[in-house]
């Protein structure tokens, strides 16, 4: 092979694996890799949206009567949040690729406490689903008299799969990216000088977006 | 498809860096669409059902346009390579293929209300009873062979 | 083919005693190593998997089943159901075979991420450890599919435990699937393009492919019914106004899909060893390249023909029917382009040889059985006896271990440097052909007389035990031809003859290096300038001659 690839050591910008030949080779098949994974993802929810499609096409009355349980400002603002936090996160990766390390420090900083602030409000509407006996089991009460208890059981079922879903990719988000802002600020050989790991904990993040993107007008928003 | 390994080595495209006035434009762009879904969920134009059609479409469409803005720019799709993109369209347009499902769901009878409310004297023991009531699971199943 | 050729003294060093201490084997980021361990964990998956068929076999010999109780028979299937599909088929050839060859065949030092790929490994001992705890605590009654409502409602069993278990492995496939897909996309040696690769990495990519699309649909599928049970999410429930049947829908989407996963390897395991021992270049290679990716993508849409008796819509049924029939014809395609390999070649009947034409014969059997359940009308009839039972072995054992153990005979000298016992091998290849027609052709006449699949009383209509008979005395003659291989194959370890780089006289990059290859593989990076099954030009032809002399030298002596 003509090409012989240069050895750098770990940690320096630039480092390669053994397995790759040069750097290019190796940022490509990371972030192909990324994508690949995110594919599974799109699916894994996929499924989740299928089932949402075909009960609400099936009970959409019912559904648009259970929705206003829902408060669509609490959804809002959960929404600016996490929009707030995939910006920061998209800066976060363009001041890794500068290797502005502060900077990238401070936008990986306000992203895990957007996260954070996400949770809290999923808390506080969460709560509120716990006080109102509206988590699904033999505890569900239901006192509207125009939605059959059972539809209504079965739109929180729904409800809590799928935000349930999303809130632990957010809590594997926050780990994730918190582990990475203590390693950069650490100047860890790991992601010293290398803007992939961010790159990638970014795709990862702005997915979970996506998810939300999708979620908010679904249960939030339902038209009638 | 056929990317030939030997000119790999030469574009190094994997590494562009977005301009921050783009990711900006993109964020306010998002927040307007966000509010404009939630104006738009305010209407209601009628009861007819392509009413709620329209609706729905409008709400999904406003949904996949910012869905759109955050690969492209925050996610850097747009700057990706032809790989890449090839997973991002081949995997979303894949999860839609799951929708063939309707055809079943659309043209059969489908009643599961009626006697969604369980009649216990009739109805086989479930299996969180019997942790409550051991002896029903006499009906009709032999006990666990130790 | 002509690379770059790597002469090195056998004194060196290969990925087997590279390093001894045991931290060196778990810990290791090598995907031969890694394929080995995989190898070691899957054939005592596959044994446990046996002695539960086993007990099954022994009990519908007596039309009143004097061995298990009722309840002890349906966690005695559902386990043997479990093992064999979760923990054997679906990782068997990518996981072990998959692993060690993919970068030796596209020439490339490692997989794309050899640490997502130890991950993997434990994802997979992981979820293979909660299921075999749900089968020791009790087991489960619900049958491998885990249909819905009986799994989330009734079934009093360890359902939640072995779908935690399911779940888990889902995600061990999905990280090899994804690490495949880069590494064939990303790590190809200088020049080896598409259509240079070997068939078998074509099939490898088209098993990905459906690993990373249809996993994750039955990951969250099962999880949701694992919230049903502990959480009451009833999402599959009929209570809340849920539909069951999506949970089939759901479940198929993956699951027919995950037949793919399981016979597309052992497809291209065929192609190698069946372009290598016809001496001939694989005929029509575009075309069976293509069908592997058709098969993929087809394979997506026929999961309703599992449900044409549930209480989907027979107009979706026709559907389904129409294009199950369709997929007839990629999985044609390629026994045709097999059939006319051999066609004019100069066939040598090695072992790996007689597993791949065993494969070849009862491929089509369990695939033109197939066209008759997938037609509408007689499915009806036919699903829900043993009919299905005999249909679903001769594609899965017939075909994909068979195509294991080929591929287990074709390539053992490449992962272990050593020979086997031919003649033993031989012996058991027919043992196995030989024995799995007698245990599952009278299946096939036993459904279609109407005995239904997982009833283990049959009293009613004794005329089904001497076809039951006959079937349990082939599974002990199956049990045989599996056992030899274990008793050849591990002594071939300590006695075998050295095997030399090349014993078959294939091509491609893998046999151009030392077996075992040492532990990055390659010396230098190969430069990959023509086709891979390249079988019939003279000079080749001259080397292989030398070749064989020399191999009946080894295998006339068989072991020192």
């Amino acid at each position: 092979m003509a090409h012989v690839a240069k050895k750098i050591p770990l940690g320096e910008p630039g480092a390669v694996f053994e397995q790759y030949e040069d750097i290019h080779q190796q940022n490509d098949s990371y972030v192909v890799g990324m994508w690949a994974f995110l594919v599974t993802e799109v699916m894994f929810f996929g499924a989740l949206f299928l089932m949402y499609s075909i009960y609400r096409w099936k009970y959409q009355p019912y559904f648009w009567e259970v929705h206003h349980e829902l408060d669509w400002r609490l959804g809002a603002l959960n929404t600016t949040i996490l929009l707030a936090s995939s910006f920061s996160m998209a800066l976060a990766v363009h001041f890794a690729q500068r290797t502005q390390k502060t900077k990238q420090l401070m936008c990986l900083g306000t992203t895990v406490l957007c996260a954070f602030g996400f949770l809290v409000v999923k808390g506080i509407e969460w709560s509120a689903k716990w006080e109102h006996h509206h988590i699904p089991g033999p505890n569900f009460h239901w006192t509207e008299a125009t939605v059959p208890p059972n539809v209504a059981q079965l739109f929180f079922s729904l409800y809590f799969a799928m935000t349930g879903l999303h809130g632990v990719h957010v809590v594997v988000g926050i780990i994730v990216i918190s582990v990475l802002a203590i390693l950069v600020a650490k100047d860890n050989v790991m992601v010293k000088g290398d803007y992939i790991p961010t790159e990638l904990i970014g795709l990862y993040w702005h997915f979970v977006d996506l998810v939300w993107i999708f979620l908010f007008p679904l249960f939030y928003l339902i038209p009638r | 498809m056929s990317h030939d390994h030997l000119e790999t080595h030469d574009g190094d495209y994997s590494h562009h860096v977005v301009p921050i006035s783009k990711l900006i434009t993109t964020f306010i762009l998002l927040i307007v669409l966000m509010a404009a879904t939630v104006f738009a969920s305010t209407w209601h134009l009628g009861d007819a059902w392509y009413f709620s059609v329209f609706a729905n479409l409008l709400a999904l469409g406003i949904a996949v346009t910012k869905a759109l803005l955050v690969i492209s720019y925050f996610m850097g799709a747009k700057w990706a390579s032809n790989l890449s993109k090839m997973f991002i369209i081949g995997g979303f347009g894949w999860f839609t293929t799951m929708y063939f499902m309707f055809l079943d769901y659309g043209t059969r009878q489908w009643e599961p209300i009626k006697g969604w409310e369980r009649d216990a004297s009739t109805a086989l023991p479930r299996f969180k009873d019997l942790d409550e009531n051991p002896e029903a699971q006499d009906v009709g199943q032999q006990p666990a062979s130790p | 083919m002509s690379a770059v050729a790597t002469q090195v003294s056998h004194q060196e060093k290969n990925y087997l005693n590279d390093e001894n201490t045991i931290k060196s084997w778990l810990l290791t980021k090598d995907h031969k190593r890694i394929a080995v361990m995989y190898l070691v964990a899957i054939s005592i998956f596959f044994l446990a998997g046996s002695i539960a068929a086993g007990m099954i076999r022994l009990e519908l010999v007596s039309p009143r089943g004097a061995f298990l109780t009722n309840d002890a028979y349906n966690r005695t299937f559902t386990a043997h159901g479990v093992i064999m599909i979760f923990l054997f088929l679906l990782v068997g050839i990518p996981a072990v075979f998959g692993n060690f060859l993919v970068p030796l065949m596209i020439g490339a030092k490692d997989l794309a991420f050899p640490r997502l790929n130890l991950v993997s490994l434990y994802l997979f001992f992981t979820g293979a450890a909660f299921a075999l705890l749900a089968l020791i605590f009790g087991g489960v009654d619900t049958g491998w599919t885990f249909y819905t409502p009986y799994s989330s409602m009734y079934s009093n069993s360890q359902v939640a435990l072995v779908l935690v278990g399911a779940f888990i492995l889902g995600f061990s496939s999905i990280a090899t699937g994804v690490n495949f897909i880069v590494t064939i996309h990303k790590m190809r040696a200088p020049g080896m393009t598409w259509f240079r690769l070997p068939l078998y990495i074509w099939s490898h990519y088209a098993t990905s492919i459906i690993i990373i699309l249809g996993t994750p649909v039955v990951a969250i599928t099962l999880l949701l019914v694992v919230l049903e049970r502990v959480f009451h999410l009833g999402v599959f429930s009929p209570e809340l106004g849920g539909d069951p049947v999506l949970f089939q829908h759901l479940f198929w989407f993956y699951s027919h899909p995950a037949v793919y996963i399981m016979i597309l390897p052992a497809m291209g395991v065929v192609s190698e060893v069946i372009a290598c021992f016809s001496r001939n270049s694989i005929f029509g290679y575009k075309f069976v390249a293509m069908s592997s990716m058709a098969i993929a993508l087809l394979g997506f849409f026929v999961w309703g023909h599992h449900m044409f008796i549930s209480s989907q819509s027979m107009y979706q049924g026709l559907v389904f029917s129409l294009i199950t029939f369709l997929i007839a014809v990629p999985s044609a395609v390629k026994v045709f382009n097999w059939s006319l390999t051999m066609y004019k070649g100069s066939v040598w009947l090695a072992s790996p040889m007689i597993f791949a034409l065993g494969f070849m014969g009862l491929f089509v059997i369990g695939g033109l059985t197939g066209v008759y359940l997938g037609s509408i009308g007689t499915d009806v009839h036919l699903t829900g006896t043993y009919f299905i039972v005999a249909h679903f072995h001769y594609v899965m054992v017939g075909g994909t271990v068979m195509g294991f153990l080929a591929a287990l005979h074709f390539w053992w000298p490449k992962m272990f440097g050593k020979m086997y016992n031919e003649s033993m091998a031989k012996v058991s290849a027919v043992l196995v052909f030989i024995g799995f027609n007698v245990t599952f052709f009278p299946q096939f006449i036993v459904g279609y007389l109407g005995m239904p699949r997982r009833y283990h009383y049959y009293y009613l209509n004794p005329d089904f035990q001497i076809w039951n008979i006959a079937s349990s005395f082939g599974s002990t003659v199956l049990a045989l031809g599996f056992l030899l291989p274990v008793i050849y194959l591990t002594k071939s370890l300590k006695s075998g003859a050295p095997a030399g780089p090349n014993p078959w006289g294939a091509t491609g990059l893998e046999w151009e290096v030392e077996s075992p290859p040492t532990k990055h593989n390659f010396h230098e990076i190969p430069v990959v300038t023509g086709l891979v099954y390249d079988y019939n030009s003279e000079a080749d032809e001259a080397a292989w001659e030398e070749e064989e002399r020399e191999m009946e030298h080894v295998t006339r002596g068989g072991q020192h």
